[in-house]
């Protein structure tokens, strides 16, 4: 998988950074340590970065520097769980998802009332499943069983950076879903299809910025 | 002599398990969590250290990362893994395998750091030979020192890479300086300067080539 990269001198032009708040992000691990890329060019070793997901991150802190100090921001970015817990009440007052993630997940824990960060996250990534509108309700209801059975088994890895991914495949109206580490490389045969990927870390990023 | 002490302010309250780790003479340790870290004399700890002090004074190796809000080390040092902190005073002779970050890094001495030195401010004072692979920040300073010597001539310090914001670099050798402001001050040998908006050579500097980006 060759990945579009970008050189750190680009990046600063692009951006409009400097070296020292790239250096001060880099330490206070707003950019995981993974996406500096050391490669030899013609004149020495340079740093590269993943394009699309620096620029992003990049984009996302300077927009959110002025409101969260540098730790906070470091938190809503760090992959591990925020130590927080939601009355069943406030998931709906708000909003934090739809009725419909709401109702699959009242199936199946009738007398939730308080929700774990970790609960809230298979709940948000329900929900996520289900927005894609690929989704349907009982492959929901699957994906939600398989985020509870086995995402813990995975976290350590995703605490160490790499990423994970909620992939759905259907074949021939039969559906099913599995989680995937990254990187790694998936294939499938011929017939069976990806329905919806669902990128975990975002997920729990989006879920960390609306309970902040 | 290798003794786990209790914070005198704690006596009486309830059991905090944070120690302090006091050693003096030839002494190994154990890594862990500390409250306060002084070694005088010779030093080993085996594993990760965190602490909130540390002072070194004398010979001091350890066998994992250390993690100190606040380090002072005279003497010679030697860490095999990174150092963290958040102030880094450093004196006499370093060595890091792994990199070094901060907020505030103070070296004088002669250091020896395998990796990137990362802080807001570094300010480097030779007292010998130096070697860093990479150097990166806001404010960076590189000097030599005063004293005049017969082998004065090798405190130079050797780095590939210097970014930062303002730098102002003496007796160095680098292959890239890249920085908004660049100073390149007498003894350096610089391959490449590339600087965005301001750019000084003295007498007794040699740049091959300089570009404004």
């Amino acid at each position: 998988m060759e990945e579009d990269l970008i050189s750190k001198k680009e990046l600063l032009e692009v951006t409009g950074i400097s070296y020292g708040q790239l250096y001060r992000w880099k330490r206070k691990r707003l950019i995981p340590e993974e996406w500096f890329i050391r490669k030899s060019t013609f004149t020495g070793q340079e740093t590269f970065f993943p394009r699309d997901k620096i620029l992003a991150r990049i984009e996302r802190i300077k927009n959110m520097k002025d409101d969260l100090s540098l730790d906070e921001l470091a938190d809503v970015f760090s992959p591990s769980p925020a130590g927080v817990s939601v009355r069943w009440d406030e998931v709906s007052e708000r909003h934090i998802v739809t009725e419909v993630a709401q109702r699959v997940y009242r199936e199946r824990h009738p007398e939730a009332r308080v929700l774990s960060f970790d609960e809230l996250l298979c709940l948000y990534v329900l929900d996520a499943a289900l927005q894609t509108g690929e989704v349907s309700l009982d492959e929901g209801r699957m994906a939600l069983q398989l985020m509870e059975n086995e995402y813990p088994q995975l976290q350590r890895g995703a605490e160490q950076g790499r990423a994970v991914e909620l992939v759905f495949v259907r074949k021939l109206g039969i559906a099913t879903c599995l989680l995937a580490t990254l990187p790694g490389e998936l294939r499938f045969e011929q017939g069976a299809r990806v329905v919806a990927r669902i990128n975990i870390p975002a997920c729990v990023e989006q879920l960390k910025l609306k309970l902040a | 002599m290798n003794e786990d002490k209790r914070h005198p302010a704690d006596e009486g309250k309830r059991p905090d398990p944070v120690r302090d780790l006091v050693m003096s003479g030839v002494a190994t340790a154990g890594g862990g969590v500390y409250r306060r870290v002084h070694i005088s004399g010779v030093g080993r700890v085996v594993g990760d250290v965190v602490c909130e002090t540390a002072r070194i004074d004398g010979v001091m190796t350890v066998r994992g990362t250390l993690e100190a809000k606040e380090l002072v080390a005279n003497g010679k040092t030697k860490v095999e893994g990174a150092l963290r902190g958040h102030t880094l005073r450093l004196s006499g002779q370093i060595h890091v395998d792994g990199d070094c970050s901060a907020e505030v890094v103070e070296v004088s001495g002669a250091i020896e750091i395998d990796g990137l030195v990362s802080a807001d401010e570094v300010t480097i004072r030779l007292y010998g030979g130096s070697k860093v692979r990479e150097l990166g920040g806001s404010r960076i300073r590189v000097h030599r020192s005063w004293r005049w010597g017969f082998f004065s001539r090798y405190r130079r310090l050797t780095v590939d890479t210097v970014e930062g914001d303002d730098i102002r670099l003496e007796a160095t050798r680098a292959r890239v300086v890249r920085g908004d402001k660049v100073h390149i001050g007498p003894g350096c040998e610089i391959e490449r300067v590339e600087y965005r908006s301001e750019f000084r050579q003295d007498d007794g500097a040699r740049v091959n080539e300089h570009v404004q980006v």
